[in-house]
């Protein structure tokens, strides 16, 4: 339900309501903050939550669930990695959901969590890590023309094992941005990075990735 | 990155930046004034704007209904259990130091043949150590071989 608000894919992504914080140079700095009503939401769960109902936990969890399983995989490469970082994480939310602070927004907290503990996840287990972190948001398999399908797959395939390939800050960056429907400003927000650092690192991303794409390399 | 002329390698990000939408004010008058002079920079703009088609059709995947469905039932035991493995290992240790120390006040006492009591002593050391040797393994090692042979 988070995602589809986000948007799933880079398409449906052109939709994601902007943070409103006024920054030179960037857009989004309109007055109304449109992420208001989701960080209204997941006060009010955590609020809930403090004063002993655990389905305000719940709840707030049920609504990050998937976007935590994509950061998790996309850094583990193991979807049962992926999973198991995932309760980690939301165990460790549970334990310190009381000392967070209710003025600052719940995601950028939740993935430094996510992020930190996928990365242990990863250093701990030699489980293999092949796992496409990527899906289609149409399954080419429902399109009319085989060729075009196998195609989207393959292409689908490059893109995920050249992924795995880029530095984890690049790829973290990369798939928030295209896959998560992230903003700039919420990247560097999630990540504790400048604002132009999370470009140099898209961009450079990027570059890595056009040749899996059969785009043509930048000179 | 404003009020200066536009670097080709230092500002390429801000062609990212300006495919993306992100850019407003100097920064963008200023990618647009470089693009106005640069077919290369309107070239990389248009590979920029291909890259972005060719993933609009991708999202993270994301994991199956089924796995959801048995995860906070897992979860609250997963809580569980490292809540009992705590109080267990604090338990152990303590009536472990405490059977060390009276193992050995006990040997020191008896009248026994010193090798006797060293043999004595060496045996109580062995069990505290193969106990925390398990007790280690259990919470620290036997998770990293769970799935170690499966490929997926």
């Amino acid at each position: 339900m988070f995602l589809a608000a986000l948007g799933g894919g880079r398409a449906n992504n052109r939709a994601a309501p902007r943070v409103g914080s006024a920054s030179p140079g960037l857009p989004g700095a309109a007055a109304v903050d449109p992420w208001a009503e989701q960080r209204r939401r997941d006060r009010a769960d955590i609020e809930r939550f403090l004063a002993g109902d655990t389905d305000g936990f719940e709840q707030l969890m049920n609504r990050y669930r998937q976007p935590a399983y994509g950061i998790a995989l996309g850094l583990t490469g193991n979807h049962d990695d992926a999973m198991d970082a995932v309760q980690k994480s939301f165990l460790r939310v549970h334990r310190s959901l009381g000392r967070f602070r209710l003025e600052e927004p719940f995601f950028p907290w939740l993935y430094r969590i996510v992020r930190n503990t996928a990365l242990n996840q990863r250093r701990d287990e030699k489980r293999h890590q092949g796992d496409i972190p990527l899906e289609f948001v149409e399954r080419p398999d429902d399109a009319p023309d085989a060729l075009a399908a196998a195609e989207a797959n393959d292409l689908r395939e490059r893109l995920g094992h050249a992924l795995a390939e880029l530095p984890e800050e690049m790829r973290s960056v990369f798939l928030m941005y295209h896959f998560q429907g992230r903003k700039y400003r919420e990247i560097a927000e999630a990540m504790g990075i400048p604002l132009g650092t999370v470009m140099s690192r898209l961009h450079a991303a990027r570059q890595r990735l056009r040749p899996a794409l059969g785009l043509e390399e930048a000179p | 990155m404003s009020g200066r002329p536009f670097d080709p390698v230092q500002d390429a990000p801000l062609l990212s930046a300006y495919v993306d939408g992100e850019l407003e004010g100097e920064d963008r008058a200023r990618v647009e004034a470089h693009l106005a002079a640069s077919a290369e920079a309107r070239r990389e703009v248009e590979r920029l704007r291909a890259f972005n088609r060719a993933t609009a059709g991708l999202r993270l995947r994301e994991a199956p209904p089924e796995d959801w469905e048995a995860f906070w039932a897992s979860a609250y035991n997963r809580s569980e259990r490292s809540l009992g493995w705590v109080l267990l290992v604090v338990g152990v240790a303590v009536v472990g130091a405490w059977g060390l120390w009276q193992a050995g006040s006990a040997i020191v006492a008896a009248e026994l043949p010193l090798p006797v009591k060293l043999a004595l002593a060496a045996g109580a050391a062995g069990v505290t150590v193969l106990l925390f040797s398990v007790l280690r393994e259990r919470l620290f090692t036997r998770k990293r071989t769970r799935y170690d042979d499966i490929v997926r």
